[in-house]
């Protein structure tokens, strides 16, 4: 363990000497690359410079395609011959909050540890990632992550924080110790938010009479299944399967694995044209269930860390947050019955 | 007693009230300072019958004033009527004297990107810019700008009208073919986008670069390219033969806008019948014949190479729909 404060011009150098193995990859800004006119997009990109990475602000997007691309090539056809693509992967250092983090213990349980199902394609890149903490000062508006428990996480390489004139660097991993042989020595230990916004609690016990409540016919109306509050998540990992053909042939190309999302049209659409969850109300249900009870039911965790990206990117206005309260209203309602 | 003409062109109203005026306020863009409301209230109270009437250009119209106070009430909105202006770099030499000329009407403006979701431009902001190109001339003209194909404002009606475009930047390693766009496209649009091959296709010849494709991906697969503007012309309500504005110009550039603008001023100074009060650019378009004012009108200007000159009864905003 090292721990450490270096100046920017220290970490300049820093970075290029990390960039020579690793790809940096953290939340910086896109300015024009907005959905609105005028504006800019924070999102987890490939950063040129420590500089340039935001450690202040919430990324729109999630890390999660470091580790699961949206678009991911798994074998290449042709007629009947098949072999699968030897993709050089570059090792990379994500920068990311302790929610994020905990995100990735949820996506490695679902592809590395799916009942004793591992994912080759999502272990290969996992293999190659170092996680670097990045702190949150406060919680932002629309996070829930203590109520969560996904706050803290001691799972990471190092941890950077961004000072006045330099970086506070804490430094776990043996491999990475070496790059950082500037700086004055000092102790570093990330701060935890220890406290939401707004406290949730998270029902403990959800019986199955809640499928039927009516409380999901509201997002029935709400709701435009655009599929926004998915591809934000950063557990999210729904995918569907496509062959991508060559541009020059129709017996050649790649199968791919490509996102897909619960909330938008055609995703429980079955061969003869029979599409169960028509109602936007079910696709909700289907989502938060699986979030806050399906998924615990399995491996004894949520699959939600509170983020609150969802809430922040629907253009509907609806709330992750507040669907979780109703819950706990209906099952606190019954509890007293019983 | 009274210059009736004088008034008029010092944007003043001949009221059918004898000896009664209303004051017309230039409001660029209808993007106004909240601190002016205080003297235009004062205006309407002090010498006006205490209401303002908002026009359809997006100005103010304060009726019941006297025309024996003009010297006054021009003093007092003097200091005002620079302010308004100078946000859109034009200096008023002698604002205590009014305004030079009223035949150049308010450039009116949707509110553009400064709240709405559909907006491809900061319109207001275009209206100023526009603004500082052709105030103070004083043949008549109307223009309009609207930040999306919707046209809120009505650029349509005008003799200038600006339809703000973007082109849609599509990076299919980001699409998850949920086909968001596509869908809005075939009901809201002109269905010009499909998918081939898990990828979607764009067909240029009907996309009217409305960027909705952009708003309705989840993945930011569609970004925002260049941004890029319609010119419609020659729309006109008055009693001989009411129409919509034509497309003119097709994918011109910010600057290209600028120079039209500025341009029709010597088109209209050469071809307008002298006789009559006023005429507007309408009906000397029917007169001179579209080649000439298209030809006119782009004299001297270096097009973006995306411009389009088009010829005219092109099917104008009358868009096709990819029928398929």
């Amino acid at each position: 363990m090292k721990m450490l404060e270096i100046t920017q011009g220290q970490a300049d150098s820093v970075f290029e000497s990390l960039s020579q193995k690793y790809r940096i990859i953290a939340p910086v800004e896109k300015p024009g690359e907005g959905r609105f006119s005028n504006t800019s997009l924070l999102t987890y990109d490939q950063a040129k410079s420590f500089k340039e990475i935001d450690f202040f602000k919430k990324t729109y997007f999630s890390p999660k395609e470091v580790l699961f691309p949206v678009r991911e090539s798994l074998f290449e056809f042709k007629k009947s011959d098949i072999h699968e693509l030897q993709e050089e992967i570059q090792p990379s250092i994500v920068f990311l909050r302790a929610c994020d983090i905990n995100a990735v213990g949820i996506t490695d349980a679902h592809f590395l540890n799916n009942e004793k199902f591992k994912d080759v394609y999502y272990g290969r890149r996992r293999n190659l990632v170092k996680l670097f903490l990045i702190e949150c000062k406060e919680s932002f508006e629309s996070c829930f992550c203590v109520s969560m428990g996904t706050n803290k996480s001691e799972d990471y390489s190092g941890f950077m924080r961004k000072v006045d004139n330099g970086y506070e660097i804490k430094v776990k991993d043996e491999e990475l110790i070496p790059y950082f042989s500037q700086g004055k020595q000092k102790d570093v230990e990330p701060v935890f938010v220890e406290k939401d916004t707004s406290p949730l609690i998270i029902p403990k016990e959800i019986d199955v009479s809640l499928f039927k409540d009516d409380i999901w016919k509201e997002y029935s109306k709400r709701c435009s299944a655009c599929g926004r509050c998915n591809t934000s998540c950063p557990t999210c990992t729904c995918f569907t399967i496509g062959d991508v053909l060559s541009e020059d042939s129709s017996d050649s190309g790649q199968r791919r694995r490509i996102w897909s999302s619960c909330q938008v049209k055609n995703f429980g659409l079955l061969a003869g044209n029979h599409d169960f969850r028509i109602p936007k109300g079910d696709r909700m249900r289907y989502k938060v269930l699986h979030k806050i009870r399906d998924f615990r039911k399995r491996t004894g965790f949520n699959m939600c860390v509170g983020c609150g990206r969802c809430d922040d990117v629907c253009p509907d206005y609806i709330s992750m947050f507040k669907c979780i309260e109703k819950i706990n209203q209906i099952t606190d309602k019954k509890e007293t019955n019983e | 007693m009274y210059n009736a003409k004088k008034i008029v062109k010092n944007a003043f109203r001949i009221s059918k009230v004898r000896g009664e005026s209303a004051i017309r306020l230039r409001i660029p863009g209808g993007d106004l300072d909240a601190r002016h409301l205080d003297t235009i209230k004062n205006l309407a109270e002090k010498f006006g019958n205490g209401s303002v009437h908002l026009s359809i250009r997006q100005g103010f119209e304060i009726p019941g004033i006297k025309l024996s106070q003009l010297p006054e009430i021009k003093k007092f909105m003097g200091q005002m009527i620079y302010d308004i202006e100078k946000e859109s770099n034009v200096i008023l030499d002698t604002p205590e004297e009014g305004y030079p000329s009223a035949g150049t009407r308010n450039i009116s403006a949707c509110i553009g990107d400064r709240v709405c979701r559909f907006a491809n431009c900061d319109a207001p902001l275009l209206a100023r810019k526009i603004e500082e190109v052709i105030y103070p001339n004083d043949y008549h003209l109307k223009v309009a700008i609207t930040a999306c194909p919707n046209d809120c404002i009505k650029a349509h009606m005008q003799d200038i009208g600006i339809v703000s475009g973007v082109v849609p930047e599509y990076d299919s390693s980001r699409c998850i073919s949920c086909e968001a766009c596509i869908d809005n496209c075939r009901l809201r649009v002109s269905n010009s986008l499909w998918l081939e091959n898990h990828k979607i296709v764009r067909d240029e010849e009907y996309c009217l670069k409305c960027g909705e494709c952009i708003l309705k991906c989840p993945m930011g697969a569609f970004t925002r390219g260049k941004s890029l503007y319609r010119i419609i012309a020659g729309g006109r309500t008055g009693k001989r033969n009411p129409r919509l504005a034509n497309t003119f110009i097709e994918d011109a550039s910010e600057e290209v806008v600028l120079a039209v603008c500025k341009n029709i001023y010597s088109f209209i100074h050469r071809n307008i019948n002298t006789k009559l009060p006023k005429e507007h650019v309408g009906y000397i378009i029917d007169r001179t014949g579209f080649e000439t004012f298209a030809e006119e009108v782009t004299r001297g200007i270096v097009m973006n190479p995306e411009a389009k000159v088009l010829k005219p009864n092109n099917p104008g905003y009358f868009y096709k729909y990819r029928d398929k």
